[in-house]
């Protein structure tokens, strides 16, 4: 029997892989990774303008706001640097000619009734948000600045009042630091990275166990099959074959992102490319958080609960799917697992929102959910590893409930082809005893 | 030998096969007939060990049905269970492996059997490329590589041109020559009646009719009596017996409810003048399956 059953699993499996799909989506993927991660020579090869100027003309009518601007505008900070470069010019009149194309911006500076300024706009047409946000800051800190020199206040005390307030940071909790309070900006962008690959990987397992079962099914070979192995050898190889498969697409994934490092040579290229600069400052950014140590000694446990979890969603993909008789019914039996997915997704993206939540951690040991949501929230400190090794424990009992009973109902679904009264044979498959 | 000894088998209140019982030996082809939904399939599936019977015992050489056993029995499906991503080769390979053959042994006799069907070239080919006809021999062929002890076949004429009905015919009684135990099953009476010795007649789970062929149509009461003389429709009807008189031509077809009225009624036509033909004959198959089913039916 366990020779079947190698066999089945092995075909099941080369008939995934071997399949021209297959192969022009990894190659697809190859090229994909690769380039995402060489995006900036792929950017500088095809060349173009990267060092663009915004042209700021400024009418000043108050004669007092001109170099206040030109100040703030071209050496103001913001939160993160954007990369974007100004030249701040003084003009004697409106001269809308002058504004030619986008970067051409005039600003019209004029007194208002209260000894403040009005701002009058010109631009050719709509213009970069963060051009508008950095002029907009800047022209609001002078508008401070010449309410305040109307209180008869010293230069040396407007530049004292200007200056960001020093804060020193102290904690009370051991092995806190400053870095670490950037999660959740940080978070927001990691997330993603590794939840989304797994709730693909999830959402691939479910789709080929529901469509291997129901191509045996709709042509009838499971009769022939079945009668050769037990539904028990045809299902835990159906399982397997799509696990395996996952791990080896899993593997190419990481292959992919070393050829693509490969290339990439370890060369910091990006700041030689103003616009796309901020990559690599949020890569930095996450190199100070620290967030890689926490990362290196969580893998082994979240990659736990990752693959019972993966485990866990096929068996429920395999079950549901030998209770259908074709695609379109696997499809819409599935829909309550894909939502689950998702639920687990969007709440893993927000899960900076619910710090301090203890719902968001009661939800984090839920089966199912937990493999998506878990990762984000360990790595935020809201949840640790032994939240993690609970949530594996709850997997792996739901594992041996989907296996004890769903067999039963595997059983009688895969040699079942009609959908009448689907959910009373089911029920009473579920009575019936071994 | 095949042995299938009072077995029952019920789906809820519905019950698909009802105490049924027979023997196939080796050589034999047994003719399992029954209309749609008669229980045919669940007696197919119980001995393909898919289902458990509620009752009795279905045993192969006095062994009980298990997956040893299974890889000794060929089963064709009515509805085809091909796969049709599969080439032909891959296909048998498939099959073969699950009935515990080496790949070698499935190499092997594809060829040949590739070869006695006409379709050697067809091997690397995938099936669903391949024309209905075509599919029926690879589908046909899957159930024999193994070289089955037990072998169903579950309407295995269905689609096929009378070339192809010819070469199935071949196939099937060299598999009878070599000694496999042979089921059949089929809505065709004439290819029934040219094969099976036996025959068991099923009608809503129950036996109606079982036995062997001869016996079975010989035991059947009513005969047709073709009749060729100078005598009229109303005189035939008149007559003790005759259920019903056609006239087909010169010819008239008298249907009479048991054989003991033949000879009454020879005895009156032979007074007749012109008598050409009298002949006496059993009903075929396919009237008695009307007969029976459709009695049992009303």
């Amino acid at each position: 029997m366990s020779r079947k059953f190698w066999f089945l699993t092995t075909q099941s499996l080369l008939k995934k892989i071997k399949t021209k799909t297959f192969i022009i989506v990894n190659i697809l993927l190859l090229i994909a990774f690769s380039s995402l991660m060489n995006i900036d020579r792929i950017v500088l090869f095809f060349g173009g303008n990267f060092n663009k100027e915004n042209n700021i003309m400024i009418v000043d009518n108050t004669y007092k706001s001109y170099d206040l601007i030109k100040d703030q505008i071209e050496n103001g900070s913001t939160i993160i640097d954007n990369g974007l470069k100004f030249k701040v010019t003084k003009l004697d009149k409106i001269e809308k000619k002058k504004v030619k194309k986008d970067e051409d911006i005039m600003l019209v500076i004029n007194n208002n009734e209260e000894n403040t300024i009005d701002v009058n706009m010109i631009t050719y047409g709509y213009i970069d948000s963060s051009v508008y946000q950095i002029i907009t800051s800047s022209l609001n800190k002078v508008k401070q600045t010449l309410a305040i020199e109307n209180l008869d206040i010293s230069k040396e005390e407007l530049s004292k009042l200007n200056e960001s307030v020093s804060i020193k940071r102290e904690y009370i909790q051991k092995g806190k630091n400053e870095n670490e309070e950037s999660m959740e900006y940080v978070l927001s962008i990691v997330t993603p990275i590794i939840i989304f690959p797994f709730f693909m990987l999830v959402t691939l397992v479910i789709q080929m166990i529901g469509a291997e079962i129901n191509e045996e099914k709709s042509t009838r070979s499971m009769e022939i099959i079945i009668s050769n192995v037990s539904a028990k050898v045809h299902f835990f190889s159906k399982v397997l074959a799509s696990n395996l498969f996952v791990i080896i697409q899993c593997i190419l994934f990481i292959i992919y992102s070393l050829i693509g490092a490969l290339i990439r040579g370890g060369t910091p290229k990006i700041d030689t490319i103003n616009n796309v600069g901020q990559v690599s400052k949020v890569t930095n950014m996450i190199n100070d958080t620290g967030i890689f140590n926490n990362v290196i000694s969580y893998i082994p446990f979240v990659l736990i609960l990752m693959l019972v979890t993966l485990l866990g969603y096929s068996l429920l993909a395999g079950i549901l799917a030998s209770m259908t008789t074709n695609m379109e019914d696997f499809q819409q039996l599935q829909t309550p697992m894909m939502v689950i997915l998702l639920v687990g997704f969007y709440l893993s993206i927000m899960s900076a929102m619910f710090d301090g939540s203890l719902f968001i951690r009661i939800i984090s040991y839920i089966p199912f959910i937990s493999a998506i949501l878990s990762p984000s929230l360990l790595l935020s400190g809201v949840i640790g590893i032994k939240d993690i090794i609970l949530s594996t424990l709850l997997m792996i009992v739901v594992i041996y409930l989907l296996i004890k009973y769903g067999l039963k109902i595997y059983k009688e679904g895969i040699l079942n082809y009609s959908s009448n009264k689907l959910w009373k044979k089911m029920f009473k498959a579920l009575k019936e005893k071994n | 030998m095949l042995k299938v000894k009072n077995v029952s088998k019920s789906y809820g209140d519905f019950k698909a096969v009802d105490n049924l019982s027979f023997e196939v030996k080796e050589g034999e082809i047994f003719g399992l007939l029954g209309a749609n939904g008669a229980g045919k399939t669940t007696t197919f599936r119980m001995i393909m060990n898919l289902l458990t019977p509620d009752k009795g015992t279905i045993t192969l050489d006095n062994k009980k049905i298990d997956y040893d056993v299974t890889d000794k029995i060929g089963f064709l499906t009515e509805e085809r269970s091909l796969l049709l991503k599969l080439t032909v080769k891959e296909l048998m390979i498939y099959y073969g492996t699950l009935k515990s053959m080496k790949k070698e042994q499935i190499e092997k006799n594809l060829k040949i059997w590739l070869k006695k069907f006409k379709i050697e070239d067809y091997e690397n080919k995938k099936i669903k490329e391949l024309s209905k006809g075509n599919k029926q021999k690879v589908q046909f062929i899957s159930s024999i590589i193994h070289e089955p002890k037990l072998l169903i076949l579950d309407e295995p004429f269905s689609g096929l041109d009378p070339i192809n009905v010819d070469m199935f015919i071949n196939a099937i009684n060299d598999l009878k020559e070599k000694g496999t135990i042979i089921i059949f099953s089929s809505h065709q009476m004439n290819n029934v009646e040219l094969f099976c010795e036996k025959l068991l007649i099923l009608n809503k789970g129950k036996t109606i009719l079982q036995g062997s062929l001869k016996d079975i149509k010989n035991n059947y009461d009513e005969r047709r009596i073709l009749i060729k003389a100078d005598v009229t429709k109303a005189e035939l009807l008149k007559l003790n017996g005759v259920k019903s008189v056609i006239i087909k031509g010169d010819e008239i077809e008298v249907n009479i409810e048991n054989k003991k009225y033949a000879k009454d009624i020879f005895d009156y036509v032979s007074k007749k003048n012109n008598v050409l033909k009298f002949e006496v004959v059993e009903l075929s198959l396919h009237e008695i399956f009307t007969k029976e089913v459709g009695d049992v039916n009303e």
